[in-house]
């Protein structure tokens, strides 16, 4: 009974084509990610350097009588050292011993080294008994040969790197002994398997909402969104890019306010000790890119409640104290929430950040489905742009991006809605297009309130004129709200500002006009680049060009109509959906030649990012329905589909470079 | 008290605004949260508004008076920030004078230095907005020396900004005259006011006339 049910069960369900093409296509993809991962085993970084050795010079042979003692202080967990021993010329013989102890002198682990089995190759001697935890340490090397002849020496580097000193026979020394310090698990194995899982799932996910389920695309887009996204919080740690921890401690600072806690005397911000400890060494690490060893830091910093959670001065301003920049409440909001939450909830400081990163993730991921819902055209363009590796790297990261690129999409959306719209709109769509408004005039300065040059595309007859002139005073209103005191202030450096190379821009148009033109051409693939992921933001970690112009061309297909299927924009209307861009553009580079001035030249205006362009970029694509290059069948949930396939492996070629020797 | 009756104000203006929009646009039940949100939206840029618009200020005179103790390497003065009623100041509102923009602080060197155009003045007078527990905060390090301050009552000081190790040195002006925090306080209360009811109405009036049939 039970088995001809199964049986006419499955032969029900291998009648749909897609369902058939579903298991194949699970079956395959498992398979391949089983390959690749036994393939890659021995390949996967399992080691994070805690301590960098320099080999410089080798000591005087060690023989027995003389002890050299290192202390030496670790700034994360370790369970390996790393040694540089020199053999002499003639025969070893003998034996060296090295001892680690505690700062209170407790022995950890001792190792006796046959001085004939030494070479000029680093020895890695494993510790007993798991890692140690960052802290002060002392290692001593003696030997029990008594003929300096046949002893072997170790390598010593110049300058105390280690906040310690060498002495021999008690005598303070100018060197130390070359010492490493690695971390060594499966960390990295573990990131690699559990990323590369979570994404083919991602795509397993996707091609059942699309071809299965066939459920609403905005949807698919949150659920995209979320699960790409939860990919991408674990791909990129929490430091990774150079302004990050600006952005924390703006972020902390907001935190603050709600939590009623003011700034210390010399204006910087109060932060838990554990958390000031977390940010203090994290920050200090060398590297901006992900690499084991971020992962391995915050591997680290890792716990689940604050340890100390007495407020100090952290010694740093954020960007509301500066006073110059781009950084309201509003633009920060989901993170402040997360942090806020997370310090009541009495957390670490890494898993506070998390929160806060989540948060973000979770609102701009409803905005974009909104967005995707609204919008009767370029449904798929909204959700492939929010795809695309740089949106997901910002809208994860610490940044004040995220909620611009939301509200940028949700005010777009809102207005081809209008502009197709048969009927007047009613309050409550007229209300929702107002908090877009002030919501994006709210964030990154304002600068994208360009945007609201859309309400040209309106027919009067869905939105009055009364309403759009309503809609433009509260856009510019809110801008001046929250940056005004940023534009009229009365600043006391005015009168110190370097000269501007070109003079001012007012003064001098065509010279300027020509060195933004110039600033194009020059830079034309590094925008491109940067508006679709190939470089993420300020970390330099890229992905091939190859996938960046896969997804340009994705992008650009579901961009066209069906067959020619209206609604289509008039030329008219093209020329509106171009302004923003024009204006946007202009914007970026005025800021940048006055803020940056001193580092552009006559030909290149420097500073300018392709993500900058994200929020306009929906109007470029949307500029490309057309009717006479048009889609002969509606591939448009194929693409997507595709489109994820490559977000994968666009995850393979992160962490290749992130985790692969 | 001010504060407290600052605070009731916005709630009433508020609630009142609330109250004309709904009784004006009449909405459907369903509507109501929406329009309760709006409102809310309204309020907050309203409050937000009176944050930054420049209210009444007192003027304070700094001087640079080039001398320094004995254990001091230099005469500088370094203005770090002002802080009143919690809230921190690092964009300063110049009146007369000017000095240079270093790192982030407001400083006066002396003419000699050649690092410097000497186009510092010795005194500087700022607008330092009205508030009950208001600061000035001097960056402090061993190249600092005396500055003379001249407060709202005139009432003048001199500071020694030096310190053996960077740190911060701290001069309290004290509250501003009661008449003119009630002064100020009034004008907050009138530019929520103007500016809660004047985007509440503009939303009625432009919500209103579409539904009339302005379209």
């Amino acid at each position: 009974m039970l088995a001809e049910k199964i049986k006419s069960k499955c032969s029900k369900a291998f009648q749909n084509k897609w369902l058939v093409s579903f298991i194949v296509l699970a079956v395959i993809s498992a398979v391949v990610l089983l390959f690749a991962i036994s393939n890659l085993h021995g390949r996967i970084k399992t080691e994070a350097q805690i301590l960098a050795p320099k080999a410089e010079t080798a000591s005087a042979p060690i023989s027995s009588g003389v002890t050299y003692e290192q202390s030496f202080a670790s700034r994360g967990t370790f369970n390996r050292i790393q040694l540089f021993f020199a053999p002499s010329g003639s025969p070893n013989t003998g034996a060296t011993t090295v001892e680690l102890y505690t700062a209170s002198g407790n022995s950890i682990t001792r190792w006796e080294i046959e001085n004939s089995t030494i070479t000029e190759d680093p020895v890695l001697l494993e510790l007993d008994g798991g890692a140690q935890e960052k802290g002060d340490y002392r290692l001593t090397v003696s030997s029990d040969s008594p003929d300096p002849g046949t002893s072997a020496g170790i390598f010593l580097q110049q300058g105390s790197i280690y906040e310690g000193e060498l002495r021999i026979d008690g005598e303070v020394q100018e060197s130390d002994i070359s010492i490493g310090l690695y971390q060594q698990t499966n960390l990295g194995y573990f990131l690699l398997t559990g990323i590369l899982l979570l994404s083919l799932i991602c795509l397993w996910v996707s091609f059942i909402l699309l071809f299965i389920y066939k459920t609403a695309l905005w949807k698919t887009a949150i659920v995209l969104l979320m699960g790409f996204g939860m990919a991408y919080l674990f791909i990129f740690p929490s430091g990774t890019v150079n302004d990050t921890w600006r952005h924390y401690i703006t972020v902390y600072d907001y935190s603050n306010d709600l939590l009623g806690i003011p700034k210390d005397d010399s204006g910087t911000v109060m932060m838990r000790k554990s958390d000031l400890d977390t940010y203090v060494r994290y920050r200090a690490l060398p590297n901006r890119n992900p690499c084991i060893d971020q992962y391995f830091e915050e591997f680290d910093e890792f716990s689940w409640q604050c340890a100390d959670k007495t407020l100090v001065a952290s010694g740093e301003t954020s960007l509301v104290t500066r006073g110059n920049n781009a950084s309201s409440m509003v633009a920060y909001f989901p993170q402040i929430v997360g942090l806020t939450v997370g310090r009541l909830l009495s957390l670490g400081a890494i898993p506070c950040i998390f929160l806060a990163r989540f948060i973000q993730l979770v609102c701009v991921a409803l905005m974009i489905g909104f967005a995707v819902k609204l919008t009767p055209v370029g449904k798929e363009v909204l959700l492939l742009l929010s795809l695309t590796p740089i949106f997901m790297q910002q809208i994860t990261a610490l940044s004040y991006d995220g909620v611009a690129f939301g509200f940028a999409f949700l005010l777009i959306a809102l207005c081809v809605k209008f502009r197709f719209e048969k009927t007047a709109v009613s309050t409550e769509s007229y209300i929702a297009f107002l908090f877009s408004t002030m919501g994006l005039a709210a964030c990154r300065g304002g600068m994208y309130i360009v945007l609201l040059a859309l309400l040209f595309i309106i027919p009067n007859a869905v939105l009055s004129l009364w309403k759009k002139l309503f809609a433009g005073l509260i856009g510019i209103f809110t801008t001046l709200a929250f940056y005004g005191n940023v534009y009229f202030n009365v600043s006391s450096s005015a009168g110190n500002e370097t000269a501007l190379n070109l003079g001012s821009p007012f003064e001098h148009p065509v010279q300027v006009g020509m060195a933004v033109v110039s600033s194009l051409i020059e830079n034309v693939d590094t925008y491109v680049g940067g508006m679709f992921g190939q470089q993420m933001g300020w970390s330099s970690s890229t992905i091939p060009f190859t996938l960046t112009f896969a997804f340009l061309l994705l992008i650009m297909i579901v961009s066209l109509s069906v067959d020619g299927t209206p609604p289509t924009f008039s030329a008219k209307d093209k020329a509106v959906l171009f302004l923003p861009i024009l204006f946007t553009v202009g914007i970026c580079f005025f800021m940048m030649y006055v803020g940056e001035n001193w580092k552009a030249t006559v030909w290149n205006i420097w500073g300018v990012q392709g993500r900058y362009f994200i929020p306009v970029l929906p109007l470029a694509f949307l500029m490309l329905r057309n009717r006479f290059i048009v889609l002969k069948k509606d591939i448009r949930k194929i693409v997507i589909y595709l489109f994820c396939n490559l977000e994968v492996l666009a995850f393979f070629s992160l962490l290749r470079v992130y985790l692969i020797r | 008290m001010i504060k407290a009756t600052i605070l009731i104000c916005e709630v009433l203006c508020f609630v009142l605004a609330l109250m004309i929009a709904i009784r004006l646009l009449k909405p459907q039940r369903k509507s109501v949260s929406c329009l309760v949100l709006c409102i809310s939206a309204f309020a907050l840029l309203s409050h937000q508004t009176m944050q930054v618009v420049p209210l009444l200020h007192d003027e304070i005179s700094l001087t640079a008076l080039d001398q320094k103790n004995e254990e001091s390497k230099g005469a500088e003065v370094d203005l770090n920030h002002i802080r009143v009623d919690n809230r921190l100041i690092t964009a300063f509102n110049i009146k007369e004078g000017s000095w240079y923009s270093v790192s982030g602080r407001y400083s006066w060197r002396p003419a000699e230095d050649t690092r410097w155009d000497g186009s510092a003045s010795d005194s500087i007078t700022l607008r330092v907005p009205v508030g009950w527990e208001r600061t000035i905060h001097f960056h402090s390090n061993p190249w600092r020396g005396y500055v003379q301050i001249s407060d709202p009552n005139h009432h003048k000081e001199i500071l020694d900004t030096y310190s053996e190790e960077a740190g911060i040195v701290t001069y309290a002006i004290g509250k501003s005259d009661q008449w003119k925090l009630l002064l100020n306080g009034a004008l907050q209360i009138l530019i929520y006011t103007l500016s809660l009811s004047l985007l509440t109405f503009m939303f009625i009036f432009v919500t209103h006339h579409s539904k009339e049939g302005g379209e």
